[in-house]
Formats: C-alpha cells, structure tokens, sequence
C-alpha cells in the first residue's frame, strides 16, 4: 500500500501541470534540445579551452621568468657571479647594503610581474566572456528550434566581437530635461 | 570596481595572488559586486533601475550567506582554504561531489540564485521591471555591467568545478591519464563549460519564481540544511 502510494505520488509530481520536473525531463524537449545541440557544443568547448590554453602558457611564461630571478638572486646573496651585475653603482656598497638593495629590488620586480601578468590576462578572460554570450545565444536558438546568429563571420563566429565594437560606439544618450 | 572580477578568477589556474585565505578573499570581494550592482541601481534615479538594483542586492546577500556556509563545509572536509590543495585532495580522494552529493546540488542552484540568472533573474525581469538595474545605461557603461555578469557566471562555474567536481585533476573517477598540462586544462574548462551549459539548459526551460517564494526558499530551506549538514 505504502509503495503504491508513493508511486502514485511521484507519477501525479511528474505529471502534474505546474511541475517544473516535467519541463525539464519530457523526453519530447530533451530529444530536441541536445539533438540540434551536440555540434555547437563541442566546437564552443574547444575555442574555450583554447583560451584557456593560451592563459595557462602566460602563466608559465611568468612562473620561469620568477624562478629565473630567483635563481640569480640566490647566485647573489652566496657571493656568487657578482661580476654579472649590470649597473656599476651596486659594484660599491657594501655586502649587507647590496643584500637589502637585492631584496627590494627583486620584491619590486615580482610585484612589476604580477600587476603586469595580471593585465594581460583580463584580455583572454574578456575573450571567453564574449565568446560565451554567443555559446548562450546558439544554446537558448537550438531549444526554441531558431538558428541564433549565423550572419556575420563564418556561422556567427564574429558576432560578439561586433558586437562589442557596437556598443563602445555607441553615443551615450542622457536626457537633458531629466532630474539630476 | 568591475574589474576585481577579473584579477580573482584568475587566481584559480594562473596564481597571481596567492595567500593563505584565499577563498576568503574570494567571498570578501564578491560581496563587492553586490554592492555596485545597488549603487548603480540606486544612482541612475529611475523607479524600475531602483527596484531591481534593491532586489539584486537583497537576493545577492542572502544567498552569500548560505554560499559561504557551503564553501566552509567543503574547507572543514579538505581542512585547508587554498583552492590548489582542495583539487589535491580531490586527486587523491577523488570528487567532492561523491562525498557531499547534497551540497553539491545546493551550491549548483545557489549560484544561479547568486548570479541572479533564469530562474532567479528578478534583478532584470524583463516582464515586470524593463531590465532591471541597467534600464537607464548604454553604450560603454551598459557593456561593463554586461561583462560583470558574464564574468561573474563563468567565474561561479569555474568555482564549482574546482571545488565539488575535481578540478583539473587528471585522476578521473573510471581512468586516470598522465599530467598534461595541456589536458589538464582541457579537463578544467570542459567542466566548467558542461556548468555554464546547466545554466543555460535552466533559463530555456523553466519560468520565474516568486519573489517571495525566492527569499522564504533561502532563509527557511536552504539556509537550515546547510546548518545541519555543517554540524554533521
């Protein structure tokens, strides 16, 4: 008896008018959805993680430049390779003067890498985030059986680019009679 | 302001700041975002830009609470707050989500309460408010606000892989490859991008919720259930 109820509770819940379940699990709308979009995603995948990919390999730019500083700076402090020092100023302090001046220069100079990395990585990650809203729009096409942007570049690959040119030439309209 | 997103994102596989707390860190500046989204609501002196600006924040902070609950349950599990050691432990003891299966499907609908994006988008509900708190911006300004909200939702999938699905751990649950580096991020983004998709499978296939129903689901459902599952 327990049993049946549940069962009949559970059926009533997936078929009931206002159940969300529904929408989402009917085999008629998920048999739609994915059909049309199996090609779409996998080719957004890639150019994502090509991306990404290109983000990773700055970072190890980045990480053998640091540990190439490190390096040398190890060399100094040892009392090693002194001779390889480029400015002539240094060459005269002291040895306990030179290690402080070693030590802000390099914390100078990671800091120099960081903000500097850190710039250059907003430029892919604004990339991704464009390239999403088009995943978005050819995903929110396929469910409603549209074709989504397919005019400008090859199948809509421009079209986010475009898009962002449109809006930073954009006037910026204020209404002069308005309360401010 | 707008551009803090972009600077922790890429804390996760780049490393530029990298501390002792820094999802902590995380949390403190995402809380950020909440706020300019009021100021811009409330500054732009239009009825429908205040009402959504008032309902974004509103929605934003209740559900950085429990966020932030969630994301402790996962701290006290792995025992440390560097994302790096939390993908460790995952390789080690495979995903999160076969330990914390309930948690995940709660931080998975909390951060599209968060990100206020279908079902939860009542910031711009376009049926009732014009769109929310960037009716009365164009242009440029209207392009940052537009950037901050992508950005924020990939950054939320990209934290959800991270933390609950494995990362870029190439120790999967049926086989295990070797370390790549390029694989490894191939693995990385491909989850992140399969959250990005959940996200977008919702918004095509459900309606809005209630507001009311939102905030009485935050503070009497969820908000509970993380506590007791904090305890356990």
């Amino acid at each position: 008896m327990l049993i049946k109820k549940y069962l009949t509770t559970a059926f009533s819940i997936l078929n009931g008018k206002e159940s969300t379940l529904r929408t989402l699990l009917s085999a008629k709308f998920l048999e739609n959805f994915f059909s049309t979009l199996k090609f779409y995603f996998f080719i957004f995948v890639n150019v994502i993680s090509v991306l990404i990919i290109i983000l990773n390999v700055l970072d190890t730019i980045k990480t053998f430049f640091m540990a190439y500083k490190l390096r040398s700076t190890l060399l100094l402090e040892n009392g090693l390779n002194v001779a390889d020092i480029f400015s002539p100023d240094i060459f005269f302090l002291e040895l306990d003067e030179f290690v402080f001046f070693n030590q802000m220069f390099s914390f100078i100079y990671i800091f120099l890498w960081k903000f500097l990395f850190a710039i250059l990585m907003i430029v892919p990650i604004l990339l991704i985030v464009a390239y999403s809203t088009l995943l978005e729009r050819k995903v929110l096409s396929a469910a409603q059986r549209r074709r989504g942007p397919n005019k400008v570049g090859v199948k809509g690959s421009a079209q986010p680019l475009i898009d962002g040119v449109k809006l930073i030439l954009k006037e910026i309209i204020i209404p002069v009679q308005s309360e401010n | 302001m707008l551009l803090l997103w972009f600077i922790i994102p890429t804390s996760k596989y780049g490393n530029i700041l990298q501390f002792n707390y820094e999802l902590l860190a995380l949390f403190c500046v995402s809380v950020l975002g909440s706020i300019s989204i009021l100021l811009a609501g409330w500054s732009s002196n239009s009825k429908y830009a205040f009402l959504g600006g008032v309902r974004a924040g509103a929605q934003m902070i209740s559900y950085e609470l429990v966020l932030g609950l969630l994301v402790l349950i996962v701290m006290t599990v792995t025992g440390t707050t560097q994302i790096i050691d939390i993908v460790e432990f995952q390789d080690l003891n495979g995903p999160i989500f076969l330990f914390l299966p309930l948690e995940t499907i709660l931080f998975l609908i909390l951060i599209v309460a968060e990100t206020n994006r279908a079902p939860f988008d009542f910031a711009e509900a376009e049926s009732e408010l014009v769109s929310g708190y960037n009716t009365e911006y164009s242009g440029l300004p209207f392009a940052f606000f537009f950037i901050a909200e992508y950005g924020n939702i990939l950054y939320m999938s990209l934290l959800t892989s991270l933390l609950f699905f494995g990362g870029w751990s190439t120790n999967l649950i049926f086989f295990s490859f070797e370390e790549n580096f390029f694989l490894e991020s191939f693995i990385l983004f491909t989850k992140t991008t399969f959250i990005y998709f959940f996200f977008l499978w919702l918004r095509a296939a459900l309606p809005r919720y209630r507001y009311d129903q939102l905030m009485t689901l935050c503070w009497k459902v969820f908000l509970p259930i993380v506590l007791v599952s904090l305890v356990i």
